[in-house]
C-alpha cells in the first residue's frame, strides 16, 4: 500500500521508495529507507506527511510521500 | 592557537554550546540557514586561548546541500586540532553514524550529548561510561545552554590529554542507550489546523503589539518620541547660546533625525521577537510541511516559508536564509519575490506617514500593506514559475521538536537585532542627515542659507528629480529626496523627512497612498541589493532592481489614478 493511505499512529515498514534520487538520499540520511520500521503520524490536505523513526520526525512533500510503498508492521 | 571545530546534525545545539563556552553571540536558530558559513571565536580553557569554529550542521560527510558542503570541505581540507561532535540525546543513534564517518579524519574527537535532561525526563538512559569505552573517546553530557555543562569539555581541551587514534567505529549499540518514543501531545501539535491557527494568531499578536494603539511597541515608541522632543529642545537652548546658527541647526537636526528613527526601535524589536519565537519554538519545520503543497503550486516549496516570513524582518537576512534552500529553482524564485515582501526597515516610514494621514486607522493601513506585500510577492513567484516552468524538488525535512523558547536565546538574538539596527542608525542616518543638512544649507552660489531653503543645492537637485514623482501626486521635492536617501537605508527616509520638514509633515490621502505604494515597491536598501546580486548573480540582480524600480513608479501612478477616478465618480474634489 502507499504511504499516504496509512492510518495515523500506525506502525509500518518501508517496502520501496521510488522518489527521485535526491529525495531518497535525504530520507536515507534521516534514517528512512527500505526495511525501516516507522510510525505514520500525519497526512496534510495540501501538504505531504510526517513519519517518525527512531526519535526523528521526518516531514515530506506529497511528491515524495506518494512514491513510497509500505507494509503494515505487526509490532 | 589550537583550533577546535564543533560539528553535529542541524539543531543539535552547536551554536548554543559555543555561546556558553565563549560568552559570545552566535545567532541561534531552529531552521536551516542560521549557520551557513564557518564562524570562528576565541575562548579560554585552562589558561590557554583556543579558537572555536562553529560549522553548519551536517547529516553525513557525503554532502549534497550547499551549507553541508561548507562543513565537509572544511573538515577535509582545513587545519584544526580537535572535533567536538554535538549530538541531541534523543538522536544519539544517528550521531554515532556521523561519529563513525568522522573517525576517518584521524583527529581527536569528543562527544557532547545535548538535551540530556529531556531524555531522562522521558525515561530514557545512556550508559555514558560504556559508550565512552566503546567509541574510545570522551563523552560529555548536559545542556548546551548551561555554562557549567559546556565547561565539562575543558578536560578534552586540555593539551596534555589530547590523543589521536584511539577512536573506534561503533558496531553494536543496543546495550549503550535506551531512547523511548516521545508521545507528548505530538499529534495535536502536528495538526494542520493548529499550525494555521498558531501562524494567524501569532501574526495578529505581533502586528497589534507593534502598531496597535495599546500595543507595547506603540506605547514605548511614544515615550521615546516625547523624550527626543525634550532632549532636542534642551539641546537647542544650549547650542543656540554657544554655537553659530549653522552649527546649532546641524547638531539639532542630526539629533532629531537619529531620535526619530530610534523611536521606532520598539516596533522593530516586537516584530523581530515575534519571528524569533516562531523559529525558536521549532514551529517553522512543521509549517514548512503544512505549507509545502500550497507553495509547490507557486513554484516554491515548504523550505521557502521561513525565508518568506523572514522577509518581513529584513530582506538581507531573508536572502541569506534563502541561500540555504538546496533546490536551485526554488532558491531563485524565493530571491526574486523577497524584495517585494515589505521589511521592518520600511515600518518606520509607513508608521510616520500613516499616523499623519490616517490617524487612528494607521495600524489597519500598515497591516494592509503587509498583507498586500505577502500576496504580491507570492504572485511574483508564480509568474516566475510559469516563465521558466522548472518544478520545485520534493520536500524532505527533519521536524524540529516543539520547545518553549529559551528567554536567554531570545534575548541574545534580540540584542543582536537591536545592535545592528542601532549601528545602521548611527552610521547611515547620521551621515545622510549631515549631508542633507549641508546641501540644504548651501545656496547655489555656495553661501550659507536657511536649512532646506528653496535656493539651496539640495532643492535644486530635488526639483530635478521630483518630475517623476508628480504623476503620483507628489509636488514637494523633499519627498523625492527622502525616497532617494532610502536607497542607502530605509530608516534614512524617516530621518530625512524629519529634518526636511522641521514643522512636521502634511500629506493628503490622495498623495500619501501613492507615495506609500512607491516606498513599498521600490528596490530594497543597498545591503539587500548586494545580497540579491550574490544569490542571483550581478546581471539578474541588476535586472530585478531596474524592473522593481520601474514597477514602483508605475504602481504608484496607478494608485494615484485609481484614487482620482474614485474621487471623480464620488464627486469629491482632490
Amino acid at each position: 500500500m502507499l504511504l499516504l493511505n496509512c492510518k495515523e499512529n500506525g506502525r509500518y515498514v518501508v517496502k520501496n521508495i521510488s522518489a527521485d534520487k535526491t529525495a531518497t538520499e535525504k530520507l536515507r540520511k534521516l534514517g528512512f529507507a527500505d526495511g525501516v520500521k516507522f510510525f505514520f503520524l500525519k497526512k496534510y490536505p495540501m501538504g505531504g506527511a510526517i513519519v517518525e523513526t527512531e526519535g526523528v520526525k521526518i516531514g515530506m512533500g506529497v511528491a515524495v510521500a506518494e512514491k513510497i510503498e509500505v507494509e503494515t508492521c505487526e509490532k | 592557537m589550537r583550533k577546535i571545530v564543533f560539528v553535529g546534525r542541524p539543531n543539535s545545539g552547536k551554536s548554543t554550546l559555543l555561546n556558553s563556552l565563549t560568552g559570545e553571540d552566535f545567532k541561534v536558530g531552529n531552521w536551516h540557514g542560521v549557520t551557513v558559513r564557518e564562524k570562528e571565536r576565541t575562548f579560554w580553557s585552562g589558561g590557554e586561548k583556543l579558537i572555536a569554529v562553529d560549522l553548519p550542521g551536517i547529516y553525513s560527510l557525503s554532502s549534497y546541500r550547499a551549507e553541508e558542503k561548507v562543513t565537509v570541505d572544511y573538515l577535509r581540507s582545513q587545519n584544526y586540532d580537535g572535533i567536538v561532535l554535538v549530538a541531541e540525546a534523543a538522536k544519539l543513534n544517528f550521531a554515532l553514524d556521523l561519529y563513525e564517518e568522522l573517525t576517518a579524519l584521524n583527529r581527536p574527537i569528543a562527544l557532547f550529548i545535548n538535551f540530556y535532561n529531556e531524555l531522562t525526563r522521558l525515561g530514557g538512559k545512556i550508559d555514558i561510561q560504556k559508550l565512552s569505552a566503546r567509541i574510545g573517546a570522551e563523552v560529555f553530557f548536559g545542556e548546551a545552554c548551561k555554562k557549567k555543562d559546556a565547561e565539562k569539555l575543558n578536560s578534552f581541551f586540555d593539551q596534555k590529554k589530547a590523543v589521536v587514534g584511539k577512536v573506534r567505529a561503533v558496531d553494536k549499540r543496543e546495550d549503550l542507550f535506551f531512547i523511548p518514543r516521545d508521545r507528548s501531545r505530538s499529534g495535536f501539535f502536528l495538526k494542520a489546523g493548529f499550525c494555521y491557527l498558531v501562524f494567524a494568531l501569532s501574526s495578529l499578536v505581533v502586528f497589534w503589539s507593534a502598531f496597535g494603539k495599546y500595543g507595547v511597541g506603540e506605547g514605548l515608541s511614544s515615550l521615546i518620541e516625547r523624550f527626543i522632543d525634550f532632549l532636542c529642545q534642551k539641546t537647542q537652548m544650549f547650542t543656540d547660546k554657544n554655537f553659530t546658527p549653522f552649527l546649532s541647526g546641524l547638531i539639532v537636526t542630526g539629533l532629531r533625525s537619529v531620535g526619530t528613527v530610534a523611536s521606532f526601535l520598539p516596533q522593530v524589536a516586537v516584530m523581530s521577537l515575534g519571528l524569533d519565537i516562531l523559529d525558536q519554538s521549532g514551529f517553522i519545520s512543521t509549517l514548512a510541511v503544512v505549507t509545502d503543497g500550497a507553495l509547490t503550486r507557486l513554484g516554491l516549496n515548504g523550505k521557502a516559508a521561513y525565508s518568506l516570513l523572514g522577509g518581513f524582518g529584513c530582506t538581507t537576512v531573508a536572502l541569506a536564509l534563502a541561500s540555504g534552500i538546496d533546490d536551485a529553482p526554488v532558491r531563485r524564485r524565493t530571491a526574486l519575490c523577497l524584495p517585494f515582501m515589505t521589511c521592518s526597515a520600511k515600518t518606520p516610514v509607513y508608521a510616520l506617514i500613516c499616523k499623519i494621514t490616517f490617524g487612528k486607522y494607521a495600524p489597519f493601513v500598515i497591516v494592509g500593506i503587509y498583507l498586500f506585500s505577502f500576496v504580491f510577492s507570492l504572485a511574483f513567484a508564480l509568474v516566475s514559475y510559469k516563465a521558466d516552468g522548472r518544478a520545485p524538488s520534493p520536500l524532505v525535512v527533519e521536524i524540529a521538536k516543539l520547545r518553549i523558547p529559551k528567554a536567554k536565546v531570545l534575548f541574545a538574538n534580540l540584542k543582536r537585532v537591536l545592535k545592528n539596527f542601532g549601528l545602521r542608525i548611527t552610521t547611515t542616518v547620521v551621515i545622510s542627515s549631515v549631508v542633507l543638512y549641508l546641501l540644504g544649507s548651501l545656496s547655489t552660489s555656495f553661501t550659507l542659507t536657511t536649512p532646506s531653503d528653496e535656493n539651496s543645492i539640495l532643492a535644486l537637485l530635488g526639483r530635478s528629480v521630483v518630475v517623476v514623482f508628480r504623476p503620483m501626486g507628489i509636488d514637494d521635492w523633499r519627498y523625492a529626496v527622502s525616497a532617494i536617501v532610502g536607497v542607502f537605508a530605509k530608516e534614512g527616509i524617516v530621518s530625512s523627512l524629519t529634518s526636511l520638514f522641521p514643522s512636521g509633515l502634511t500629506l493628503p490621502f490622495s498623495s500619501a497612498l501613492p507615495y506609500l505604494a512607491f516606498i513599498y515597491a521600490y528596490p530594497p536598501c543597498v545591503s539587500a541589493l548586494s545580497a540579491s546580486f550574490k544569490l542571483l548573480g550581478k546581471k539578474e540582480g541588476a535586472y530585478l532592481a531596474v524592473v522593481q524600480l520601474l514597477f514602483a513608479f508605475l504602481f504608484a501612478y496607478a494608485v494615484r489614478f485609481f484614487i482620482l477616478i474614485v474621487a471623480k465618480t464620488a464627486g469629491v474634489m482632490i
